[in-house]
């Protein structure tokens, strides 16, 4: 008996081993930093600055709309790239499908910053052409890439091709992982196709989607080298900050600006929001029983 | 466990108070690492240190070659722990050269002594050097003049019966005059990014640079006027303003664009991309904005710089740094190799040989012509801050939603800002 | 009825058709960049189809560094982090689904709480820390931060999650042992997480630059990003160069999505089907 109450642990266990050795004191040593002046002192300044920064707020702020409009759009179209992988017209060729969706993962960065400029810059880029042929020239060119009100959409196309694939895998081992008897089941009780998916599906498609909103949350707040793709080397993250993203800022107090301990004080400050509304998000899909 | 994580929380701990270690002195073996970012520095050390070698069995070099902005990176990470794994040698492009410009983070040997005690000053064009300055100390040897200077289509001008400028205010004319024609004046990245090279370049020639003698930041009546005439000369489709910098060879290969800023390591661009265009293309000297502005502009520029973190013989580093930069013949090497025209003086002359692709005209001459002219291009800590601000309200100034006046207000608002946070 | 349904697959390929298409253009743009010369790729930037073939910047590429040597170092590193994650992970995993202990919830919020900080806070202490473990210039650190990415874990716990409960009790009865029904229960039920966190995982490390660039300090020691630098030029944008090294790059990683694609995204095997 007292092994079995061992057990679990010694399953969990390698994870906090392995944290112990090589994650803690990277962790906590940052937690120092963020409340070190420069002349090593303590000092709460740190925080202080970063809670009265408007760049700042700027930049929470278009974290939070892009992870809107990553779980209002990358998400239900990833669900529905997930319902076709698993449709029966996909017979054979499901691998050859899920292979494809997956690959814009597998691009690199580079080839993600050539590519998408191409495709959204102003003068001759190819989404602007193909709006010009589509209303017979009555819509001018758009400027996605310059516009600060059409950055948030240029990065969401950008994200929606980079991950609705993966995220569609996602969905798919939680839906084939849902015994095929209960669908069956429906079906033969008369159910029609909505209310299949609708009361069978999407009710087991939980403990998966729990998974999904987490990371696209988190990966909101990570946006980092898509933005620096589409910036290039140059000190601009969009007009009027549009392109400021948490990381980005980070990055360039940290690297740019040098100020490491305002760095370290905005990366703790994000964690804690981040843990906010991930608590949010964890208490939505609670287990309501 | 637990003793081993405390065992290496201490030592980490330690390691971050604990400086330096071992120096090494002269005539000992000695190992020296050159960090770039530029593969076409690789081939010119990879050519000088073998030659270094030669003459000093005793020294051996390693050479890294990484991404322009990790290398910066590199170098931040490598300063804030104490200087653990710094390079002995440093290629630092002058655009990351401001986030040094602290007390915390300058991490480069200051050269003054060392330039004056060998009379490097005399030999090299001393404006070149005040993009590695800071609290008056030269930090960095620079690898090229940079001169910019104007390319255009000698066959267009005589075309159209336009004379080439040799004032801003003709420059505004021909462009007005090739707009009847369809032909933009000038190529430029698009000023609701950020802020064009060659607009920064007349400024600084003009005697009228953001960054003023005093390293504060000064923005001029002249300043406006020429960020207006950018302005204008933009939206009213007398420069073709370009996203992505191949848009710009588009249409230059269709004849559209009839001038061309360019430094000595671009003048090399023209004939890769548009080799069609051979014996079209002269080069004149800068169009003067006001009487006294100097008739050439400086943009980019790298110093290679010494690691004051270096375990090596300074003499050494320093003797080989000479060696490299300074030395004539290997200036002219340089130049041959990757066409960076000498900054030093006595080297100019053997650079000087007509170019092909201009016509058979003598650029060398040209630039070592204009090498007394040479401003200097400043340094300021708060240069980052500048370009950001100018960044994030540049579309809003080229929409005409703010004028002139609030653009710069902002700007200065912001510098100042910077300045008070210090 | 027949009709019907004819008509329905029609249009679904239809559908499909085009999303694979949008999906692949930024791929196909590459293949095509990295043929084109670099005067092509000036002129006419958004032609798919070279009109002049070129081998130039493989040429480039094969000249400048050791690429094959650079390539084996990846694959090598590559692997092993795969399997220690997936090994790492999946026992974790198991634990958190099969047993149900004191402080469950909150140590895998904790797991989660990691996830939180920002790399880029921890750069310079764990820069320090690898210092003095005297692991600098090994390959250790590039491979430590995957095993300490906790969405694997979490991946896995939700699909794992999945499986009944009672296929344990009556492995159990038949005196399976833990390890044996992690490896014939959980595992083969879970293929398609093993899958996807594969593929990410060799990715992350196949693609890391900084990382890399930080900790090795000896080029016989690079991985291919860190030897695609040299390819990249300062001074002249040449976009071939940039995509031909993506190119040859992410072919190794489409074999092994391929193989992994039609093995483990696809026959994530219902769960009914074990019990028959």
């Amino acid at each position: 008996m007292k092994k079995r109450k061992i057990m679990p642990y010694l399953f969990i266990s390698p994870f906090f081993i392995l944290y112990l050795i090589f994650g803690l004191y990277p962790a906590v040593s940052g937690v120092f930093l963020s409340f070190q002046d420069k002349a090593g002192q303590f000092t709460f300044a740190n925080y202080q600055n970063v809670f009265a920064d408007a760049r700042f707020h700027k930049a929470i702020s278009n974290a939070f709309f892009y992870m809107l409009g990553s779980m209002f759009i990358i998400l239900p179209l990833a669900l529905g790239a997930a319902l076709m992988l698993n449709s029966r017209y996909m017979e054979r060729k499901r691998g050859f499908v899920s292979t494809v969706f997956f690959m814009p993962n597998v691009t690199s960065v580079v080839v993600v910053g050539i590519v998408f400029k191409l495709v959204l810059r102003t003068n001759n880029g190819l989404l602007n052409i193909m709006l010009d042929t589509v209303s017979g020239g009555r819509l001018g060119p758009i400027k996605f890439l310059k516009d600060p009100d059409w950055a948030l959409f240029s990065l969401l196309i950008i994200g929606t091709w980079k991950f609705f694939g993966v995220n569609s895998l996602y969905f798919l081992s939680g839906i084939q992982g849902i015994p095929s008897e209960l669908g069956e089941a429906a079906r033969i009780d008369g159910a029609s196709r909505w209310k299949e998916f609708r009361y069978i599906t999407l009710p087991l498609l939980k403990p998966i989607a729990k998974f999904i909103t987490f990371i696209c949350i988190v990966g909101s707040f990570s946006i980092f080298g898509e933005v620096l793709t589409l910036v290039g080397n140059s000190n601009a993250v969009g007009a009027r900050d549009s392109m400021l993203y948490p990381m980005v800022y980070l990055y360039n107090l940290m690297f740019k600006n040098v100020k490491m301990n305002q760095a370290a004080a905005m990366g703790y400050v994000i964690a804690v929001i981040l843990l906010l509304i991930t608590g949010v998000q964890r208490w939505l899909f609670r287990d309501k029983e | 466990m637990r003793k081993k994580l405390a065992a290496a929380m201490a030592a980490a701990m330690m390691a971050t108070t604990a400086l330096g270690g071992m120096t090494v002195s002269a005539g000992e073996q000695q190992e020296i690492v050159i960090w770039t970012f530029v593969q076409t520095h690789a081939d010119y050390f990879e050519w000088v240190t073998s030659e270094y070698e030669k003459l000093h069995p005793e020294v051996t070099f390693t050479i890294e070659v990484m991404e322009n902005v990790a290398l910066q990176d590199r170098m931040i990470v490598v300063n804030s722990s104490g200087g653990e794994e710094s390079p002995d040698l440093v290629d630092i492009e002058q655009n990351a050269f401001s986030r040094y410009m602290t007390e915390e983070t300058m991490m480069f040997q200051p050269l003054n002594e060392l330039m004056e005690r060998d009379g490097i000053l005399d030999k090299i064009v001393e404006a070149r050097l005040q993009l590695y300055s800071w609290n008056d100390n030269y930090y960095g040897l620079e690898h090229a003049l940079c001169p910019v200077t104007m390319a255009y289509r000698q066959d267009l001008f005589e075309e159209y019966g336009i004379e080439v400028p040799t004032t801003w205010e003709e420059y505004k004319a021909a462009a007005a005059a090739f707009a009847e024609h369809d032909i933009y004046m000038g190529g430029v990245r698009d000023m609701s990014i950020e802020m064009p090279n060659e607009l920064r370049a007349l400024l600084i020639a003009s005697g009228e640079d953001y960054i003023g003698e005093d390293g504060t930041v000064n923005i001029t009546d002249d300043f406006k006027s020429v960020t207006e005439d950018y302005r204008d000369l933009q939206n009213d489709g007398m420069f073709y303003t370009y996203e992505t910098d191949e848009e710009m060879w588009a249409m230059m290969a269709e004849n559209k664009i009839a001038t061309y800023f360019a430094a000595d390591w671009a003048a090399g661009w023209l004939r890769d991309n548009v080799p069609e265009q051979s014996g079209k293309w002269k080069m004149a000297p800068y169009p003067k904005y006001k009487e006294d502005s100097s008739a050439v502009g400086v943009s980019g520029g790298t110093g290679l710089c010494m690691s004051k973190y270096s375990n090596a013989d300074q003499e050494t580093l320093w003797d080989f740094m000479k060696f490299a930069m300074v030395d004539k013949d290997n200036c002219v090497k340089r130049y041959e190799l990757v066409s960076l025209y000498p900054p030093v003086y006595e080297a100019m002359e053997e650079c000087n040989t007509p170019i092909e692709y201009y016509g058979g005209q003598n650029l060398g001459e040209l630039w070592q012509s204009l090498a007394e002219e040479i401003p200097a291009q400043r340094q300021a800590d708060w240069k980052t801050t500048f370009m950001e601000t100018f960044s994030m309200n540049a579309f809003d100034y080229m929409e005409g939603n703010i004028d002139t006046d609030e653009f710069c207000v902002l700007i200065t608002e912001a510098v100042d800002d910077f300045n008070a946070s210090k | 009825m027949k009709r019907k349904e004819r008509i329905n697959k029609t249009l679904f390929w239809i559908i499909l058709i085009i999303v694979m298409i949008l999906v692949l253009y930024p791929f196909a743009a590459m293949v095509s960049g990295s043929f084109k010369t670099d005067m092509e790729m000036n002129r006419h930037s958004l032609r798919l189809i070279p009109r002049e073939v070129t081998l130039e910047h493989f040429h480039t590429l094969f000249d400048t560094i050791p690429f094959w040597a650079q390539f084996m170092h990846s694959a090598v590193l590559s692997i092993t982090a795969v399997v220690l994650v997936l090994v790492v992970d999946g026992v974790v995993a198991y634990g958190f689904t099969r047993f149900d202990f004191k402080g469950k919830g909150f140590l895998m919020s904790l797991i989660l709480a990691t996830m939180l900080i920002p790399a880029q806070v921890l750069m310079v202490p764990q820069f320090q820390m690898y210092k003095e473990m005297k692991l600098f210039g090994t390959y250790v650190p590039l491979v430590i931060p995957t095993l300490l990415s906790a969405t694997g874990i979490y991946l896995l716990v939700q699909i794992m999650g999945q499986v009944p409960r009672d296929l344990y009790e009556s492995a159990m009865i038949d005196g399976c042992g833990e390890m044996r029904m992690l490896f014939k229960i959980a595992l083969p039920l879970s293929k398609v997480g093993f899958g996807i966190q594969g593929v990410l995982t060799f990715m992350a490390v196949w693609n890391d630059y900084m990382t890399p660039l930080i900790y090795l300090n000896k080029e016989s020691m690079y991985t291919l990003p860190l030897g695609l630098t040299r390819l990249q030029n300062f001074y002249k944008i040449s976009y071939g160069a940039a995509l031909a090294g993506a190119l040859l790059s992410c072919i190794p990683v489409i074999i092994i999505l391929s193989i992994v694609g039609e093995k483990y995204f696809v026959k994530g095997m219902m769960v009914g089907a074990v019990k028959g």
